[in-house]
């Protein structure tokens, strides 16, 4: 809660707020969706732990896949390098389905991410910046700077669609780097 | 949205306590959700301790998890120094001498006072023992070492400049450091026969500087020096280029030079090769109850590796750790206002001056520039050798690592910006504990010792 340490009261109170508003969205999750989510996601995280001995999102063969919050997509994620490095800036892949499994292109995602137990973002401010096509869309300028637990989490909208709820889904990643 | 209450009064409750204090958590007469808010803190200490140490091991007894990460902080994972794409001559050996040569020299200052190693004593590990730096006049800032420096993305506090080569140049044209001017310095190797013997084998012949009429012998576009800004500005712009060029090589030598410095083994190192080789005595008569004790405080519950973690023990990233501004005004906003310089600098990754054929510029594409991340912010530094660096922080502003740790235990509230710290319960046995784990990481320069002090032909 130090984050919270600052010498002004107004900030304490917006802090406060901000962090009703998180554990909120933690509450929202509960609904069924994103109980989808939680067990999709460590289905595979399993599979990814054994699979050839490597680490889930390590590369295609072990993508880690999740639905979307609201179920729109089907999100697989993993790394252009292998093992994930630190310290480099490198690219990872986001393959984007919709609900029911065809490649979806036509998508504006934002990324962002960090180490929420350390409340830092990333040491860069990737972007997904290439639509490579086939579903798939190249996530820049990664750099982990630690091991440790790590987030990514993507905020995707059908170009052309105003924003909000019903167009718009996110998804989050945990990602663990040993 | 019934579901949604509770814990929204819980997080309120939970961050309400947070702000008002970090330690008021041990009250008795518990209610529910104070219980709750309890067992959700220390489940998240838990994860935090969890995930920075894996396991619950104790003495000189390390799980595969402790092994892993002490692993990371050993010397031997420090890599190869980075390839210094950005300049050409980064690993000439003639270059690493005119480097070592131009760092020792006094005469690359306007009152020919001033070298490079004025404020970056060897003896003192490349420090200088000053609260903030003194050359012409007194700087705002604590002088960093320069050893290990070539593993940095980023250099100065604020990471002004990114390259090693750029960061040179930036006290030798400060007013307050070396004071002089880019002709000056440019004038300086091409009178002196050594030095523009070894230029010239590194880069081609000097431009010819004899017309002082086109070469002033005192110019450079430095805001605060009116005269030789107004001597530039008389400059023919392929003249200014010429010598702005030669200004670039003397930064790159001195790059090549300061590769040179890095760090060696200490008795940490040496304790964790006895700790992969579960060599109990050896361990045992490197690390005393208080050095073993230290260490795991550091790797636990004192969160130090939140940022000083990796081989260097730096994340080589900035940070906001709440350290109280210098009391003399302007306010130090840091890494905020060094990504604006950085963006500006002509001697940035993109600019002309880099020799890489295929510039990889990523550092700068991604760079993190909003206010909730930089405003405050200063660059981690290396614990390695940091009994040799003090006094401490971006501004000198503690003398002695009891006063840091002290600083860490019970951080003050932060004047500038939000803090990053997240809350410790560390009391003074802790504290001695990890200062006498620090004392364990000095070790001496791993470098040729004829680097160390002025060039002996």
């Amino acid at each position: 809660m130090t984050i919270l340490n600052s010498g002004w009261p107004v900030l304490k109170i917006i802090s406060v707020i901000f962090l009703s508003l998180l554990f909120m969205g933690e509450v929202f999750a509960g609904s069924p969706q994103h109980q989808d989510h939680q067990s999709g996601h460590e289905s595979h995280s399993e599979q990814g732990d054994s699979h050839h001995g490597k680490m889930s999102f390590a590369d295609r063969e072990n993508a880690v896949t999740q639905p979307s919050r609201d179920g729109l997509y089907k999100l697989s994620l993993f790394s252009n390098q292998s093992p994930i490095p630190l310290q480099i800036i490198h690219s990872w892949t986001l393959h984007v389905e919709t609900a029911d499994g065809k490649p979806a292109d036509n998508l504006k995602i934002y990324v962002n991410g960090g180490m929420p137990m350390h409340r830092h973002g990333f040491p860069t401010r990737p972007k997904v910046s290439d639509h490579l096509g086939g579903g798939d869309y190249r996530v820049n300028g990664i750099k982990f700077n630690m091991a440790g637990h790590w987030e990514m989490r993507f905020n995707i909208t059908e170009k052309g669609k105003p924003a909000g709820r019903g167009n718009e889904d996110r998804v989050v990643f945990k990602i663990h780097l040993e | 949205m019934a579901k949604v209450i509770p814990w929204l009064v819980i997080s309120i409750v939970f961050s309400v306590a947070g702000c008002i204090n970090n330690k008021a958590h041990s009250s008795s007469g518990a209610s529910a959700d104070q219980e709750q808010q309890n067992s959700m803190d220390k489940s998240a200490a838990m994860d935090n301790a969890m995930s920075m140490h894996g396991s619950t091991s104790t003495g000189h007894d390390w799980s595969e998890d402790d092994i892993r990460v002490l692993r990371r902080l050993w010397i031997g994972s420090l890599p190869d120094t980075p390839p210094g794409n950005s300049n050409a001559v980064a690993d000439n050996p003639d270059a690493v001498e005119l480097g070592q040569r131009i760092f020792f020299d006094k005469r690359f200052s306007a009152n020919g006072k001033v070298s490079c190693a004025s404020c970056h004593k060897p003896e003192l590990y490349f420090t200088d023992g000053l609260q903030v730096a003194k050359g012409i006049g007194t700087v705002t800032r604590n002088t960093p070492t320069v050893v290990g420096a070539s593993y940095n993305a980023w250099f100065f506090h604020d990471g002004r400049a990114d390259s090693l080569w750029s960061q040179a140049l930036g006290p030798l044209e400060n007013p307050l450091e070396h004071g002089g001017t880019r002709s000056k310095y440019a004038h300086l190797v091409y009178s002196d026969k050594t030095l523009r013997q070894l230029y010239k084998k590194l880069f081609g012949a000097m431009p010819d500087l004899s017309d002082k009429s086109r070469f002033p012998v005192d110019a450079a576009p430095v805001r605060e020096n009116s005269s030789a800004k107004s001597a530039w500005n008389n400059m023919k712009p392929a003249d200014r280029k010429a010598v702005t060029q030669v200004f670039v090589n003397i930064g790159k030598t001195i790059e090549a030079y300061e590769r040179k410095l890095n760090p060696g083994p200490s008795k940490f190192d040496r304790y964790v090769e006895a700790a992969i080789n579960k060599d109990k005595a050896k361990m045992k008569s490197l690390f005393s109850d208080k050095d073993l004790a230290g260490l795991r405080v550091f790797m636990s519950k004192g969160n130090c590796m939140i940022c000083h973690n990796g081989p260097l023990f730096t994340d080589y990233g900035f940070h906001n750790t709440a350290t109280p501004p210098r009391s003399v005004k302007p306010y130090d906003f840091g890494r905020y206002k060094g990504v604006n310089k950085l963006k500006k600098s002509k001697f940035n990754c993109l600019g002309e001056y880099n020799d890489a054929k295929e510039k990889n510029c990523d550092e700068l594409k991604y760079l993190v520039t909003h206010r909730e991340e930089t405003y405050g912010a200063f660059k981690t530094p290396s614990l390695r050798n940091v009994t040799k660096t003090a006094p401490y922080m971006h501004a000198g502003q503690y003398k002695t690592l009891p006063d840091v740790l002290k600083h860490y235990a019970d951080p003050p509230s932060t004047k500038i910006g939000m803090s990053d710290l997240l809350p410790v319960e560390l009391d003074d046995k802790d504290l001695v504990q990890l200062e006498a784990f620090l004392l364990t990481l000095d070790s001496p320069i791993n470098a040729d010792p004829e680097l160390l002090s002025p060039y002996v032909p």
